[in-house]
């Protein structure tokens, strides 16, 4: 996680050759996930060294110093065997959420894209909207945002390698989080 | 002649037929009804032990609509505050958890000792005259704080039995994992959000709710290759002696499967724990006996009267909080046995939240079947119609080995109704003596029912 949390994670943009392919990577990725390409996300973009986590943080004073017991809790925690697990579920035909289809859509937005100390990794930080419709009368919006790590791969393309969500709800309110961030 | 409101109330559930009318699950009036009735005598879960471990430490949670704070005192005692301030009622203490030596209002500074005394009122002197008697302003505090191997329970009645007397025959299940498999922590900050169902939508579930894993979780055991697998796609039932259902007096109820210790966690999972749990299971043999020990190697579903459920082997804990007739709050933790090594609890902990957390690919399948059972008790003509809590009715007995009233088999909805029994009992009653009158009889209320009544 070094690479995500290193202060000096911003103090260097990739050129413009290189935002564009970051961009396209992270459009490309909505594109898939929107449209229940999950195994297509899985297989090509997704390390099989991926960290997937998403935290939520609880509510603490600024100057809290005396109370030290964790202050996140795992929302996603996965590693690329456990994130297959969802893709797989996803797919069964009896998953019975996914029927009728949910439409999802998704807004990635504030992209920007830094060098790391390793050249083929690249540390990128964007803002997301997902909506979720679901049957006649449900509609869930998930507002966070990312914290990636990619990674070049021997192929030659970008993967993901960390995504890293603290969600900003203490409480959420869409319901369940079943969808890929 | 008209019916009392306790009549009508009781009329709801009929325990001899193993139904309830639907209406339970989704109205405004009935919901005030269970705030007062319900959660305002029940014994509630706070937190545990383990959260709060030095004077002056604190969470803020809810009992029913009431949020409150829970702080350990210097005496190691803990005490629990309604979170109002005194004065103008506002909110006393905005964050989740910390650790302070009192708590001060944001609107006008009053200030509050970690006992709950009122210490501090901004130029007291002068705008006072000195006749504010800051004895009389303390903080609200509930009436009843007991603590369970660890687990804070609080109650708002003050003519509520002991905890250990609330918990009754179902304590006996309890003490094998809670004391006997050396203790137990829960790890949070616990994950909070929001399902749109009825807060006994779930609780019933998990009570007692075996019949529905094979088929609602069909993808999840399909995908996640837990040690439930099998079950996937209803394509086989437990065998006949491959579990146990138990009932009691106040309405907590459980469910067995035996030998089932690594419960939902992931295929990843299954042979670090079962190793975990079959060698601490071999101390306990020798100690509690085989009969007792199976029950810690296997899998409890269960809940706690009226809203704390847990999942003992997938290490998973709830509370269901109410909000609103279909809205409520869901607090997930992990559970994990105090004598395991850090680097297993924290595994339990990621797992419970990938299986049973907010992301939970286990949870999300039941959330669905939670609010829409909820959202259709709204129908005007539905709403006056019953569901079906009749698996196993006339088949209940009471087992020597086995503390409480036990259903015929595995899977079987024996439990729903001992909940709901008391249940009825709770809101069609004036106080917890008329309560005590009412469900005195509570075994043979439950037995020989026939679902043709």
């Amino acid at each position: 996680m070094s690479d995500n949390t290193d202060d000096k994670r911003f103090e260097k943009c990739v050129d413009d050759k290189m935002l564009r392919e970051v961009e396209h990577f992270m459009l490309r990725e909505a594109r898939l996930l929107d449209t229940e390409q999950l195994k297509e996300w899985y297989e090509q973009m997704v390390s099989p060294e991926i960290r997937y986590v998403v935290t939520c943080t609880q509510l603490r004073n600024r100057n809290e110093r005396r109370y030290t017991l964790p202050d996140k809790v795992y929302i996603y925690d996965d590693n690329y065997q456990q994130l297959g697990v969802r893709v797989t579920q996803f797919y069964d035909p009896q998953h019975w959420r996914v029927d009728p289809p949910e439409q999802y859509c998704r807004m990635v937005t504030n992209i920007e894209a830094f060098e790391t100390d390793n050249k083929d990794k690249i540390f990128v930080r964007s803002n997301c909207l997902v909506t979720r419709a679901r049957r006649a009368y449900e509609v869930d919006q998930f507002f966070y945002t990312r914290e990636d790590l990619l990674i070049r791969s021997e192929q030659g393309n970008l993967t993901l390698l960390n995504r890293t969500i603290d969600y900003p709800e203490r409480s959420v309110q869409g319901r369940n989080m079943l969808i890929l961030l | 002649m008209t019916k009392s409101s306790n009549e009508k109330m009781a009329d709801l559930v009929n325990v001899k037929a193993g139904v309830q009318k639907h209406q339970i699950h989704n109205d405004e009036a009935l919901f005030a009804l269970e705030m007062e009735k319900v959660f305002g005598r029940s014994w509630l879960f706070l937190t545990h032990e383990c959260s709060i471990p030095n004077a002056g430490d604190y969470i803020t949670t809810r009992m029913g609509l009431d949020e409150v704070i829970v702080v350990r005192q210097k005496d190691q005692s803990i005490k629990v505050f309604l979170n109002v301030c005194r004065h103008r009622g506002v909110r006393l203490c905005v964050t989740d958890a910390g650790n302070a030596r009192g708590f001060v209002c944001n609107y006008h500074g009053w200030s509050y000792g970690a006992n709950g005394d009122l210490q501090g009122v901004p130029f007291e002197e002068a705008v006072y005259k000195n006749r504010l008697d800051k004895c009389k302003n303390s903080l609200h505090e509930i009436a009843r704080v007991e603590s369970y191997h660890g687990f804070v329970y609080g109650c708002l009645d003050p003519d509520a039995p002991d905890l250990k007397d609330y918990l009754g025959d179902f304590a006996w299940y309890l003490d094998i994992w809670m004391e006997e498999s050396g203790g137990i922590e829960l790890i949070g900050p616990p994950a909070r959000c929001f399902i749109h169902a009825n807060w006994k939508v779930p609780s019933e579930n998990f009570v007692g709710d075996a019949y529905h894993v094979g088929w609602t979780h069909t993808s999840a055991l399909r995908s996640g290759q837990s040690v439930f697998a099998p079950l996937a796609g209803n394509t086989a039932l437990p065998p006949e002696g491959a579990g146990l259902q138990v009932t009691s007096k106040y309405g907590h109820g459980l469910g067995v499967l035996f030998d089932a210790y690594a419960g939902v966690n992931g295929a990843e999972m299954i042979e670090d724990l079962m190793a975990w749990g079959m060698a601490k299971y071999a101390k306990l043999e020798k100690k509690l006996g085989e009969k007792r020990a199976r029950l810690y190697k296997s899998h409890l579903n269960g809940t706690i009267f009226p809203n704390n459920s847990f999942l003992t082997g997938s290490g998973v804990f709830k509370v269901w909080q109410p909000h609103e007739p279909t809205k409520t709050e869901v607090y997930t933790w992990a559970m994990v046995e105090k004598d395991m090594p850090d680097e297993l609890k924290e595994r339990i902990a990621k797992s419970v939240q990938r299986t049973f957390g907010i992301a939970g690919y286990w949870e999300s399948e039941d959330n669905d079947n939670m609010e829409s059972e909820s959202h259709m008790a709204g129908g005007t003509i539905a709403k006056e119609k019953v569901l079906n809590a009749q698996m196993g009715l006339g088949g209940d007995f009471q087992d020597p080995d086995y503390p409480g009233l036990v259903g015929e088999s595995a899977i079987g909805e024996t439990s729903y109704r001992g909940y709901y029994r008391f249940y009825r009992d709770l809101i069609s009653s004036s106080s917890w003596e008329e309560v005590n009158e009412k469900s005195e009889n509570w075994v043979e209320d439950l037995i020989g029912g026939k679902s043709n009544v």
